[in-house]
């Protein structure tokens, strides 16, 4: 939140400096051309300020003050005298905002030079009126090579319909680059003339300009559309797609004609649908979702059964688009297909229009393939379907599916939210196949209510299965802590409990009660230490050392003086350690005396890290008196070491123990980052 | 009218929305989008990458770790970046297959390659993805996609009567937690918006160099494209972002992904606000030799009257985007990927989504495949990508005439304003053209 805060403000302040800066003093009109003479001599390099402030003076004048008049002036001056190159590129690049009619004769003679066409025509390309043209178009006449180039582009980029004669001409010069710019610049122009011409330079053109006329041709179809000339747009489209030079231009005829509205569009895509050509194929299926023709649907739903696999899976796609379920009779047709793909297209479509009754041809589908990726398909199209009775006809299904299908009808249930499923589901928990079982845990962790926790819980208990036990339990948590009071998470589990008097299920439930925690499992899993049964006394010391929150510290501490197992020593220690940082309620000089307690029973050098890396996690202040001696150890002094640097950092003021801890630390560490941090903590 | 009122949200319904769950409808088969590992060469999309700089280093991964892809050639204008493009490609297929090129034109008209992946700087994006249009093959552009708005338009128009498939890199639309932050925005969860908060770097100010002799290996020419001549000057070179004739600065470098965020989240892909206004501080003529904005505010305002602000301010890692409603508001923090939002309930709806962030492409690139496959626009295809770079170009023209402006977004005009009008187009220099 003060990160935001931070943000507005200095926006706010951004603003405010701006908005000085906005309100920045006129000019004078002197000023103008002492910061155009200025510019006129610029080279890179030197300072930009004389641009600086003309850029300013635009900024801040309005078109057709005195003081824009006369910066114009001041900069046709300064072309016409002895600037610079850099000077002449920034003068026409404000031209080529601000320029009038009163600069086009000085800037003509740019245009004439190889050197400064470009920047001739930059500055000419959107001046308004009919002398830029002119100017272009003389130039056209005159100039040579490359820069021809430019003045072609140029004049395609203001449309210039006059130019057409001349663009004709120059389409048919021996020069290809000039032809092709020549061409492409016809198409851009746009307009009636330059379609002609186009016309008449294809009659007579070369075979390699042929795809370029015909690019241009579109181009200027499309051009003559948007400025509502669609008939004859459509007479120059229909004419390229009916008799194209490449497939590449029967595919751009029909997409524009689609894009344009050409009335019987369908009926073309429908043609196309027929061409050897696969791209041209796709992009008319494409086409399909974009026409606007009630009757494409079913023209297209027609061409279902007859269409090449490839085409069939785009066409269901495209049909999905167009979203008009009249045509699911003939869509599901494909679910016979032997073709993996057409039929998981064909089942998708039925999920998005199907209902209880699409249930079972689905189901028997995907059975009939059995792969992955239609499973996978089948389950995406049962979660789509609508109606209530569709939770009814998956169940029915059940019967007889093979495991796998079983275990994901099982995951699509849960997925709908199927509270009807609830006892389908506890009944799969005893399947014989792990699979489904496992399946039907999870589906239960999804479901379940709180009020049937306690009847999931009895699955989980008479589970015969031990190989599948612990990940059904872990299955099934979410159903635990979805009930919104944490302490009553656990409640189900310790009813159970109370009634549950063998250890294989009493095992399973102190399990779940370590995992779940709370005050009553607490004490349920304390008094199980002591059962007379071995197993059930194991599995509740795990459970307590794997406590979720810090209310177990002071229990387990209690135990680890009691246990005598070494390896149930170690997990009460690990516990021990876990939770005592975050054990907040416990009073400073009590943690140090856990700390101390556990590291004066720890057995081996990994032990005593551990407790050394909690020492320093914990970094209580009066610690330090319990690393010290580990400082001089080599084979924990590293632990120690980042403990005391912790423990220190915590610590005010550094003296006593704190002071010779970090002394002893600067002499015998070998990590000099350390050393470092413990200096700069001492010299503090 | 008034929107009926809807059910609550649930964390499935949401995600099921956003397609982040199995329950959206997928026609094509998972190995388009690489994951299976089953696709015939003869099936793959072959692809050539132009320009492997630094961006190009960063996600070529992402193309060749995409089964359905593989990439053919490179080509790039210095010889040093081309060697090292080269070496990216074969060191991943472990071959010594990948082609090289110096000039793009050479490796469009090879009928091998399908599409092609631009990563060059700002000046040839447009320029090249208009002539691999016209070559026939498909693309996938790196932002921001042109220089100017005629551009722009003009990319739109050829892809769509050549029925090019298109990609713009806003790749932050296929991320999980911009889309998560877009659809809250789209379901009114945080209220009716009235507001899209954005923030980008503040611009360096770069020094002068000495101009010098075009480096070996090193075609200049080429590298300038459709800019206006200038001597060779490493300035321009690294620091091209900031120099009205090669780019638009920090505000369409960056700006185009949160503006595009914008338009995505407020449903305005193929329109845009009507009005611009801002201030921004310039870099100090006599000292710097870079010309884009250095800090400054640009507001724009939509025609329901929502108001994009876009600030450049702050160091680069502080950038961010935030959609603020009447009921609340949800921002990504770019550059940790956090989602944090008021209320914060709203975050519950998110639990079980990816957590990719913006550096991953993947996703990006696999719509880009699907839509070659089916011949369908892409997430970002050029008229969503045009709109959403158009409006940090427009917020730039605003900031170099220094007043407001009116923008007619379906004329892609301004109102009343001719000399802006005729900063929608640049000349392009020969023998480049659109």
């Amino acid at each position: 939140m003060k990160k935001h805060l931070s943000i507005w403000l200095l926006g706010l302040g951004c603003s405010l400096a701006m908005t000085a800066l906005a309100a920045a003093p006129d000019f004078a009109l002197d000023d103008v051309e002492q910061w155009v003479v200025t510019a006129s001599r610029y080279e890179i390099g030197a300072s930009r300020e004389a641009f600086a402030r003309i850029e300013r003076m635009i900024r801040d004048t309005q078109p057709g003050q005195p003081l824009r008049q006369k910066l114009e002036q001041k900069i046709v001056a300064a072309l016409q005298s002895n600037s610079t190159a850099e000077a002449r590129r920034s003068f026409c690049r404000i031209l080529w905002i601000i320029g009038t009619d009163a600069s086009v004769a000085v800037l003509e003679p740019l245009l004439a030079s190889e050197d400064t066409c470009h920047m001739g025509c930059y500055a000419l390309l959107n001046h308004p009126g009919k002398m830029a043209d002119a100017a272009l178009l003389r130039a056209l006449d005159k100039m040579p090579g490359p820069s021809k180039l430019n003045l072609i582009n140029t004049l395609a980029e203001r449309r210039y319909e006059p130019a057409t004669g001349r663009l004709k001409k120059l389409a048919q010069e021996n020069d290809p680059e000039i032809a092709l710019a020549a061409i492409a610049a016809l198409g851009r122009i746009g307009k009636s003339t330059a379609a002609a011409a186009l016309e008449k330079i294809n009659s007579s053109a070369p075979e390699h300009l042929r795809l370029a006329i015909s690019l241009a041709q579109i181009q200027c179809a499309q051009r003559l559309a948007q400025a509502g000339s669609k008939d004859q747009a459509f007479r120059i489209l229909k004419r390229l797609h009916a008799r194209p030079v490449s497939p590449r231009v029967a595919r751009a005829a029909l997409v524009t004609l689609v894009d344009l509205g050409f009335p019987d569009s369908t009926s073309l895509v429908l043609a196309s649908l027929k061409q050897e050509d696969p791209g041209l194929r796709a992009a008319a299926i494409a086409q399909v979702s974009r026409l606007n023709d009630p009757a494409a649907s079913w023209r297209f739903a027609e061409c279902l059964a007859s269409a090449a696999d490839s085409d069939q899976v785009l066409l269901v796609e495209a049909l999905v688009k167009r979203n008009d379920p009249s045509v699911r009779a003939a869509v599901a047709m494909l679910l016979e297909s032997p073709n993996p793909e057409v039929v998981m297209a064909a089942m998708r479509a039925t999920g998005r229009w199907g209902d209880p009754s699409s249930v079972a041809p689905l189901i028997r589908t995907a059975a009939r393939f059995g792969s992955r990726n239609v499973l996978a398909t089948l389950c995406t199209s049962l979660r789509l379907l609508r109606g209530d009775a569709v939770d009814y006809e998956i169940v029915r299904e059940l019967d007889g599916t093979q495991a796998e299908l079983r275990a994901r009808l099982l995951e699509v249930l849960a997925q709908r939210e199927s509270r009807m499923a609830f006892p389908v589901l506890v009944a799969e928990t005893t399947n014989a196949d792990d699979q489904v079982s496992l399946a039907a845990f999870r589906a239960l962790g999804q479901l379940a209510t709180p009020g049937q926790l306690m009847t999931v819980t009895r699955c989980l208990t008479t589970q015969a299965r031990r190989q599948i036990v612990a990940e059904a339990e872990q299955a099934i948590l979410p159903a635990f802590l979805r009930i919104p009071e944490a302490a009553d998470q656990v409640e189900p589990v310790l009813k159970v409990y109370a009634a549950t008097p063998k250890t294989a299920p009493r095992q399973v439930l102190l399990r779940l009660m370590g995992t779940l925690g709370g005050a009553k499992a607490l004490e349920t899993v304390l008094t199980a230490t002591l059962n007379r049964d071995a197993m059930v006394r194991e599995t509740a010391l795990r459970s307590l050392a794997n406590w979720p929150d810090a209310s177990a510290v002071m229990p387990i501490l209690d135990k680890i003086r009691a246990v005598k197992d070494p390896t149930l020593d170690i997990l009460l220690v690990r516990g021990a350690l876990r939770l005592l940082p975050s054990a907040t309620d416990l009073p400073a000089s009590e943690k140090i005396k856990a700390y101390a307690g556990l590291i004066a029973q720890a057995p081996g050098t990994g032990e005593k890290k551990l407790v050394l890396s909690g020492l320093g996690e914990s970094a209580i202040p009066g610690s330090m008196q319990l690393v010290l001696p580990f400082l001089e150890d080599s084979e924990v002094q590293a632990e120690a070491g980042l403990a005391a640097l912790k423990i220190a950092k915590a610590s005010r003021p550094v003296a006593g123990d704190v002071q010779a801890a970090l002394k002893k630390v600067v002499a015998t560490t070998k990590d000099e980052k350390l050393k470092k941090e413990a200096l700069d903590l001492l010299s503090k | 009218m008034m929107k009926p009122k809807a059910a609550p949200w649930t964390r499935r319904k949401f995600l099921a929305a956003l397609g982040l769950s199995a329950a959206t409808p997928t026609i094509l088969p998972p190995s388009v989008f690489g994951l299976d590992g089953t696709v015939a060469p003869s099936n793959r999309i072959v692809m050539a990458t132009l320009g492997v700089g630094n961006r190009a280093q960063d996600i070529l991964a992402h193309f060749m770790g995409n089964r359905e892809i593989h990439m053919r050639a490179v080509c790039d204008c210095r010889a040093d970046r081309l060697q090292r493009g080269k070496e990216k490609v074969d060191g991943f297929y472990k071959n010594q297959d990948c082609q090289t090129h110096r000039d793009f034109r050479e490796l469009l008209a090879r009928p091998d390659i399908d599409a092609v992946f631009i990563a060059t700087g700002v000046r040839w994006h447009g320029v090249a993805s208009l002539y691999a249009a016209q070559a026939g093959k498909d693309i996938y552009s790196e932002k921001p996609v042109t220089l100017s708005i005629a551009e722009g338009r003009a990319l739109v128009e050829t892809c769509k009567r050549l029925g090019t498939i298109y990609q713009a890199g806003h790749q932050r639309r296929s991320v999980d937690s911009y889309k998560f932050m877009a659809e809250v925005a789209r379901r009114g969860l945080i209220g009716k918006v009235h507001t899209v908060l954005m923030q980008v770097w503040e611009g360096p100010a770069i020094p002068y160099q000495p101009c010098t002799a075009v480096p070996e290996g090193f075609d200049y020419e080429m590298w300038l494209g459709q800019s206006p001549w200038r001597p060779f000057n490493w300035a321009h070179v690294n620091g091209f972002m900031f120099f009205w004739d090669f780019s638009d600065g920090v505000l369409t470098e960056m700006g185009c992904h949160y503006t595009d965020l914008m338009q995505f989240g407020l449903e305005t892909d193929t329109t845009g606000p009507i009005e611009f206004e801002g201030t921004a501080e310039f870099p100090d003529p006599k000292t710097a030799y870079s010309e884009t904005p250095l800090r400054g505010e640009v507001r724009c305002r939509y025609a329901n009257g929502v108001t994009g602000i876009m600030r450049q301010t702050g160091k680069f890692e502080d950038r961010f985007i935030r959609f603020i409603g009447d009921r609340g508001w949800i921002q990504v923090d770019d550059q940790t990927d956090v989602v944090t939002a008021e209320p914060k309930s709203l975050l519950g709806l998110r639990r079980d989504m990816g957590d990719k962030g913006w550096a991953d492409t993947s996703g990006h690139i696999g719509d880009l495949v699907r839509g070659i496959k089916t011949r369908t626009p892409t997430i970002c295809h050029p008229e969503t990508a045009h709109r959403a770079n158009s409006i940090g170009q427009l917020m730039n023209l605003c900031l170099r005439l220094g007043r407001k402006l009116q923008w007619n977004p379906a004329a892609e005009k301004f109102i009343k304003d001719e000399e802006a009008n005729r900063m929608l187009a640049r000349a392009i220099r020969p023998p480049w053209h659109l």
